[in-house]
């Protein structure tokens, strides 16, 4: 089987339990532009970190190719067993008590890159997880609850089109690549240093990433993605008939990114909705802000793969004192593979 | 939990800088110990076994946090977004509400700002370590400034509430000398004006490059300079069995540590305290509800355990150090449980209640300067290198007429990482997180790279922390609508500066801007600035609220933190400040919670 049950220490379980779950107000609180209203999950803080994915803590071999992932249920009079393809459908394993809490939990051993369907099967019934707000529909129409692990990369929620349109906008929002970066180093970025990062192809990771968070932390932004990328695209097409937006210049995309600042009256003409979205340029701050997070965060998350966009600033920038020497040398605090602590394991 | 322990000798709540050395001294001295904790217990590498992970990482969205938004109805910020970490509060489940106390038409708004860190070991899990005394002046501000005319005191009142610490400075000196020991800091005596018995710091690592502009703006102006101390080992640590290794990785300020350098009070005081075998009993994830009196003696305090279910548990000591803002709220809510007897104890709603009042932060700001043509690798650095204490001495405040100096220090390592730097780029306070960013839409393409490329590993600055006077009117009550997750009333700050600290501001804030114009050769942009206008910035400095004094007329709580009419009831966090330092405040956290331990070793 791929995934196997594993013991996890009830205080490590309550410590991801407790800000979140344990509380008596019943209020909506946690339903950011009401999404979750009516559900349980609106009541408690952060669902989405439900199931818990973390770090594979174990030190055994092999335990950076893995995750553990800890599925939670509040209650503890039911019987709950997980069921689960990655444990075998016809395997399912029981939550377990946690300590005296009022939680049960159970705690699988997961590789890396990954998304799984589940389901709890509460005294004897099967449901979904209540308070993970991820769901996938199965071939036969069958909703599930679902986890992905740390570095998955395939679409969530996003349609590979619309992947592409961030893709390559986000490429020219943060051009690590490219003609326009390459001359803007030759005219005298990085004092004068020529860097070498010309392998980057930051974009697919900082697309993936987007798409991981808009399903997970910050899934109250979906919306807007889904509303935008459309307006975008047919702004992109009216102005630049039988050219594919992922095909355009930097410069091209830098107007559009002015206009939206601007909310100019060109952008309306060429196909921009108000009514749908009345605001480019909140849409604009997300996009970029969301491209410098997943440029720049951990490849766990989904983006900068292999830490190409860390590596970008350490190969870009370097001391003035001696320009061999990096100004940003982040592998000496990061684990290994990825980086070289001799002492931090990540 | 049938089978928990529920006697203790001492109950000690909050297990951070206030907290952590009193449960330190008495469980050493065979005192029964209960610290409750509403954090989770985050471990580091070596806790958790060989080859195994902290629970604490590098990583940038774990101080980041993603976006939120706040729901809280009624509020001018309603609607707006907000980042905080993973050991911060849900600010949906536990709002802070901020009121400015001079302009309660602007309405109010949800705040992070005091907050500290909600983990064992609080906000010194979090904080940048900057660990310096108070200048001996510090504690004696009303006498220091008997017969002065200050500048800047329109109404003549900014001394009106101003009074001496109940001790001076040779009084803590042996437990600030006792806290630089077993916490683990160091730095160097050498040049600080404040009289030393011991030197206990560890030897400071080689400073960052980009920090010797700093030193020499301070020298060139004839301010003396020393090692900032800083609570990071970097050497082997006797008293709490840690061993020193490579600390400098930019991952210091705002982040838990994996590797247990950073001496927060956890791998200093608590861990060693419990591997030792002392009878220090330790609950995380469980937050104290109320206290319960029966006449002058605190008989219960009620808390939840980890999964919400009603716990009680009692002490013969009860300490309370839950950071000052819920330190006061937790004494007023434990009040309107039992309006007869506990609201008596604090004197709550009563007539000469100070409960809550005078609660003080820092007068503090800086400059910052774009270093032209010079880049730096400032993610190897802690989070400061050089500090001066000249603009705390008589001279200097005599010719300034200001009523009380500070410390000023060069930051190291702020903006050292992208991510922070994006989100802190313009920063005005704690609820800003990306309001630059958002601000600054032109930073797309290549404006994204001139920025990166202006910007970074080339910004260095100046901070100064000084007194902020006390006013009566700065205050903790607790919010008549605004309710936690526990339907408890939440947290109500009050407050705003007073004329003069403006004036303090403003003169320490050019003297960080000189130090820039000195030290640095070329810049292409230098900005410096206050909070003064800023109401709501707090530096993560939250005091008083429960102030100590001579006598039960003047404070809430007597000369050894004990709440006058209370017999077993001591608070021991940063409330018990009656005037807020020059300086970082928690070690004198730590060393007056020493001092009061050792008071408490003789009753
Ligand atoms: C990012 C950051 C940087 C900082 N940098 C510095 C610096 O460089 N130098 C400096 O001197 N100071 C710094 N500080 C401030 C420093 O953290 C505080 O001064 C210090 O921690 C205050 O000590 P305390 O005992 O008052 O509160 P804390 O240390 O915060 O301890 C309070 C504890 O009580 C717990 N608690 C609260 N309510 C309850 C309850 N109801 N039941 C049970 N437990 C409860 C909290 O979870 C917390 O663990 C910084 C703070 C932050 C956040």
């Amino acid at each position: 089987m791929l995934a196997r049950v594993v013991d996890k220490e009830s205080d490590w379980i309550l410590n991801h339990c407790t800000k979140y779950l344990a509380r008596d107000n019943t209020d909506e609180r946690h339903s950011f532009f009401g999404l979750d209203a009516g559900l349980p999950r609106a009541k408690i803080s952060e669902c989405w970190r439900f199931p818990v994915v973390d770090a594979d803590d174990s030190g055994e071999a092999g335990a950076s190719e893995h995750n553990h992932v800890s599925f939670v249920y509040r209650g503890r009079d039911a019987v709950v067993r997980l069921l689960t393809p990655c444990l075998g459908l016809h395997a399912p394993a029981d939550l377990r008590p946690v300590g005296d809490s009022n939680y049960l939990s159970l705690t699988l051993r997961v590789p890396k890159g990954r998304r799984y369907r589940y389901r709890f099967i509460v005294d004897g019934r099967a449901q979904l997880d209540p308070i993970n707000p991820q769901v996938m529909d199965t071939a036969q129409n069958e909703p599930w609850s679902c986890f992905w692990t740390s570095s998955y990369n395939e679409p969530i929620n996003l349609e590979r089109s619309e992947m592409a349109l961030i893709g390559r906008m986000t490429s020219a929002l943060l051009p690590f690549q490219g003609r326009e970066t390459r001359n803007l180093i030759e005219r005298g970025l990085n004092d004068g240093n020529v860097a070498h990062f010309f392998r980057m192809d930051i974009h697919v990771g900082v697309a993936n990433y987007i798409d991981n968070i808009l399903a997970r932390e910050e899934r109250h932004h979906l919306h807007s993605y889904k509303l935008c990328l459309p307006m975008i695209d047919r702004v992109l097409r009216r102005r630049n008939p039988g050219v594919e937006p992922a095909d355009l210049s930097d410069p091209i995309y830098k107007g559009l990114f002015d206009d939206m600042k601007n909310d100019t009256p060109e952008l309306a003409r060429d196909g921009w909705d108000h009514n749908a979205y009345g605001n480019p340029g909140y849409f604009l701050y997300i996009l970029r802000r969301h491209t410098w997070t997943g440029a720049f965060s951990h490849p766990k998350y989904g983006g900068n793969p292999g830490g190409l966009g860390w590596a970008f600033l350490g190969e870009t920038f370097r001391t003035s004192a001696d320009p061999s020497l990096s100004a940003f040398n982040w592998a000496r605090a990061i684990e290994p593979p990825l980086g070289n602590s001799g002492e931090y394991r990540g | 939990m049938a089978d928990l322990r529920d006697e203790f000798d001492v109950v000690v709540i909050g297990s951070g800088a206030g907290g952590a050395p009193i449960a330190y001294e008495l469980a050493r001295a065979k005192r029964s110990v209960l610290v409750l904790e509403k954090g989770a217990l985050l471990r580091t590498q070596d806790e958790r076994g060989p080859g195994r992970l902290s629970d604490f990482k590098r990583d940038e969205m774990f101080n980041a946090g993603p976006e939120r938004i706040i729901t809280t109805p009624g509020m001018v910020n309603t609607g707006a977004s907000f980042f905080t970490s993973h050991v911060e509060p849900d600010l949906n489940d536990e709002p802070h509400v901020f009121t400015n106390v001079d302009r309660p038409q602007d309405g109010s708004k949800i705040t992070i700002e005091g907050y500290t860190a909600q983990v064992v070991g609080g906000g010194t899990q979090l904080y940048g370590a900057v660990s310096l005394r108070f200048a001996e002046r510090d504690f004696k501000l009303k006498t220091a400034n008997q017969g002065r005319q200050l500048k800047g005191d329109p109404g003549g009142d900014a001394l009106k509430h101003v009074i001496d610490w109940p001790f001076d400075y040779d009084a803590i000196e042996p437990f600030y000398a006792k806290a630089e020991h077993l916490i683990g800091i160091n730095g160097t005596v050498a040049g600080q004006i404040k009289k030393f018995s011991q030197d206990n710091y560890q030897t400071p690592l080689l400073p960052n490059p980009i920090s010797e502009f700093a030193r020499l703006g301070m020298q060139r102006l004839g301010l003396q300079t020393y090692r900032t101390p800083l609570a990071v080992i970097t050497q082997k640590h006797e008293p709490s069995g840690r061993t020193a290794g490579d600390p400098k990785v930019g991952y210091v300020n705002r982040y838990g540590d994996p590797l247990g350098y950073k001496s927060n009070t956890w791998v200093s005081l608590l861990r060693p305290t419990i591997r030792d075998g002392h009878d220090l009993e330790l609950r995380p994830n469980c937050v104290v509800t109320h206290l319960e009196a029966s006449g002058r003696k605190i008989s219960k305090v009620h808390y939840r355990d980890p999964s919400g279910n009603r716990r009680t548990v009692s002490g013969k000591l009860v300490i309370v150090a839950c950071s000052a803002i819920e330190s006061v709220r937790l004494l007023m809510l434990s009040a309107e449980e039992d309006p007869e007897n506990f609201a008596s104890l604090v004197r709550y709603r009563q007539d000469g209640c100070l409960l809550g009042r005078f609660f003080l932060t820092h007068a503090f700001g800086g400059a910052e300067v774009q270093i032209k043509g010079q880049r730096f690798d400032k993610s190897i650095s802690l989070d400061s290198d050089y500090a001066t204490d000249s603009c705390a001495s008589e001279d200097f405040l005599d010719a300034h007429g200001l009523w009380a100096g500070g410390a000023i220090y060069n930051n190291t390592s702020d903006q050292c990482l992208p991510i922070t730097m994006a989100r802190t780029e313009g920063d005005t306070d704690l609820d800003f997180f990306w309001g630059g960013f958002i601000g600054a839409q032109d930073h797309t393409s290549e404006a994204a790279l001139q920025w990166l490329n202006g910007a970074f590993g080339s910004r260095l600055s100046a901070a100064f922390m000084a007194n902020q006077i006390p006013r009566f009117e700065n205050r903790i009550e607790l919010h008549p609508d605004v309710r936690d997750k526990w339907n408890r009333k939440c947290g109500h700050v009050i407050k705003n500066f007073h004329p003069h600290d403006e004036q303090v501001m403003n003169l320490f804030a050019d003297v960080c801007r000189q130090i820039m114009v000195e030290g640095v050769p070329k810049y292409t942009e230098l900005g410096s600035g206050s909070v003064y206008g800023n109401a709501v910035r707090i530096a993560n400095h939250i005091m008083g609220g429960a102030r100590f004094a001579p006598s039960r007329e003047l404070g809430v709580l007597d000369p050894n933190c004990r709440v006058w009419d209370a017999d077993n009831l001591y608070v021991t966090d940063g409330s018990f400040m009656p005037t807020s330092g020059g300086a970082n405040p928690t070690l004198t956290i730590q060393a007056n919670a020493f001092r009061v331990a050792s008071h408490l070793l003789t009753i």
